[in-house]
């Protein structure tokens, strides 16, 4: 698995503070894999108390059936269920654009090769309003250059090397922390024991 | 050069450090559960990975299992599923595991302190955002996802990169009837949930003091509503009285050599901040949510926002949302809503002081017509104290019911769940939408505005019944 380049339509979700309880209800993590989750996601926002499909929740407009989220500010705050990042993925979502991500997010999305890419608040009005009048609009985003365009609007985000390094090669920070095992081993010789 | 408390104890795990890497982080104890180790354990057995460290795992089934009938098997399937799946990983992997049946039943956040293998110093995870719980005790504790449950398990090890650094400084005496839990709601309150984002807090200075552990526990378990991951208290008398003669202290010239080597933690007097903020707490009231996120909270006695007080339309937008999800309306008074439920319980609030401070307002009284009241301790061995005591006699007169110790209604990933539209003021760390069970309303508080609404049948201000 990796991660380069993507160019797609968006899906906005334009709220803040969405919670890891909208994302995936506590009800569906009873399970000992990572499968169908696509079927729970925004489930509370998805459906109606009667089970039909929710018409006015953006997921189930079939303009807006892409693999870039785009939301507001604090996405994923509360719990640390990686089951959201699963979930996003198993529906097809690949990279989500915010003005910021609660720090567990941001890790168990990098973990799973999902791109958390913060803009700032001139690029992510230029976006969202572009895509709520067209939701046609494609974005690319390039992570070997750092940026996401889409028309003649560019911005370039940070993410750290080594996380870059790893999206592009398909490294893990497992194959990293393994190759550190004699070091490991040399720490804990000398290490507090109580 | 001077350092914070959080440089010592970092400095103290980086294993390895390179530029353009985050560090290569120790991490002394790892503690898991049902709900999301399957896919961790599933992930070894892939790569054809062992557990690294046994010795620095533990396991525990608290989510999914039930706090009532617990001699039965448990009746949802999935449920059964996991719990029975953490015990099958745990055999196979000789990780020692506190079971369903097990005399010290508790919640994952609970064994460690009662135990005392959570200690000053040390590097805690667990597949949870409230495993910040153990900084209460001068540990470096984080929640963490499955992907670095893997991880920890297969190398002890995890990448972090060193966050910023904040403190707060708790100054004044508190209101009567005003606890822990009303002083870091009414932090997340004041500053918001996206505050601490990036930040390692360190709690500090007069009030914190003069707080016991469990009232420091309360305040570090919800210090992830502010969007810190990572937050402690300086170990001090209070932390080392609390450690002695428990299972897994040190002992005799390890404890002295401990204790030594402990008291060179506190930052260093002239060491620096990030960020820094005070608050003092003498006016702080009793406090309670009336919307659906966690900086949704207001003082009992006052009036709920109002539209225009929020700044942005989204901001708007998410108000009223919450406020029609509740039922409530903006600009009127949240005292006197009537209540169903009312549930003490949770990794915030279930320890055997507050059970004291709530059975002193209970008793002699009974919870109103309208309410069901559930009473669940975080472990086996405070319901046992709790009995012993006669606390457990104080509530069940009163009407409540007493439960089984686990997670409970916090989350209700069992069957203790909050119907759909009722009220339940809860002493739990959430409120967002769902979280109780589909539709659930919850109201946050602490134990003795709980303990207040019961008897009322509404939302009623403790300090009516000093």
């Amino acid at each position: 698995m990796s991660f380069i380049t993507t160019t797609s339509r968006c899906v906005p979700l334009l709220r803040d503070n969405i919670d890891t309880d909208q994302i995936i209800p506590a009800k569906f993590l009873s399970i000992t894999n990572k499968k169908w989750l696509w079927r729970h996601v925004f489930w509370a926002r998805r459906y109606n108390q009667d089970s039909t499909p929710n018409k006015d929740f953006v997921l189930n407009n079939s303009a807006y059936n892409w693999n870039i989220l785009v939301t507001w500010e604090n996405f994923w705050c509360g719990s640390s269920r990686e089951h959201a990042v699963w979930a996003l993925n198993d529906y097809g979502f690949n990279a989500i654009i915010a003005l910021g991500f609660s720090d567990i997010f941001y890790n168990n999305a990098l973990n799973n090769f999902v791109l958390p890419v913060v803009v700032d608040e001139v690029f992510h009005t230029w976006l969202t309003q572009a895509i709520q009048s067209n939701p046609t609009v494609e974005v690319t985003i390039d992570l070997p250059t750092q940026t996401v365009s889409y028309l003649d609007k560019r911005f370039e985000f940070s993410i750290t090397k080594f996380k870059k390094d790893c999206l592009l090669s398909g490294q893990t920070n497992l194959d990293y922390l393994t190759s550190m095992k004699s070091e490991i081993t040399e720490y804990e010789k000398h290490a507090y024991s109580f | 050069m001077s350092k914070t408390i959080i440089d010592k104890i970092w400095d103290a795990h980086v294993v390895k450090q390179q530029e353009w890497y985050p560090d290569v982080f120790y991490i002394d104890l790892h503690l898991i559960h049902e709900v999301t180790s399957p896919q961790a354990f599933d992930m070894l057995r892939d790569n054809t990975l062992k557990v690294s460290r046994t010795d620095k795992v533990l396991g525990t089934a608290d989510h999914n299992v039930p706090t009532k009938d617990q001699h039965l098997p448990i009746k949802e399937k999935l449920w059964r599923i996991q719990v029975a799946t953490l015990t099958k990983n745990c055999d196979e992997f000789g990780i020692e595991l506190y079971g369903m049946w097990h005399e010290r039943q508790w919640i994952v956040h609970i064994i460690w302190p009662e135990l005392w293998a959570t200690q000053p110093w040390k590097t805690i995870v667990c597949w949870d955002s409230h495993t910040s719980t153990h900084g209460a005790f001068g540990a470096l504790a984080f929640g963490i996802g499955t992907t670095e449950v893997w991880h920890v398990l297969a190398t002890q090890c995890l990448l972090q990169k060193r966050p910023k650094t904040m403190r707060i400084v708790f100054t004044g005496k508190l209101q009567p009837w005003v606890v822990a839990k009303d002083m870091i709601l009414y932090l997340i309150s004041k500053y918001g949930f996206r505050f601490g984002t990036g930040h390692f807090v360190e709690y500090a200075w007069d009030t914190i003091s003069n707080l016991s552990m469990e009232w420091r526990m309360t305040i570090c378990n919800m210090s992830i509503e502010f969007g810190a991951r990572w937050w402690l208290v300086a170990p001090d008398d209070t932390t080392y009285k609390y450690m002695q003669w428990r299972p897994l202290a040190p002992q005799w010239n390890q404890r002295d050599q401990a204790v030594t080597y402990r008291k060179t933690l506190p930052s260093d007097k002239d060491a620096t901040f990030d960020k820094e903020i005070i608050i003092d707490v003498s006016q702080i009231e009793p406090m309670i949510t009336y919307g659906t996120n966690p900086w949704m909270w207001i003082g009992i006695t006052h009036s709920i926002p109002t539209v225009e007080s929020h700044t942005t339309p989204q901001e708007q937008e998410d108000f009223k949302k919450a406020l029609h999800y509740m039922n409530l309306s903006a600009w009127s008074k949240i005292i006197d809503t009537p209540i169903d439920y009312v549930f003490f319980g949770s990794c915030t609030n279930a320890r055997i002081e507050d059970f004291r401070i709530a059975a002193s307002l209970v008793r002699g009284k009974k919870i109103a017509e309208n309410v069901t009241g559930r009473v669940v301790p975080w472990s086996a061995q405070v319901a046992k104290q709790a009995k012993e005591e006669w606390l457990q006699d104080i509530f069940e007169d009163a009407w409540f019911e007493f439960r089984g110790a686990w997670c409970s209604a916090c989350l209700a990933m069992n069957e203790d769940k909050i119907p759909a539209w009722k009220y339940c003021v809860s002493t739990s760390n959430r409120n967002f939408q769902w979280r109780q069970w589909p539709w659930s309303r919850t109201l946050l508080a602490s134990p003795l505005t709980a303990a207040a609404c019961a008897i009322a049948g509404k939302v009623t201000d403790p300090r009516v019944y000093l």
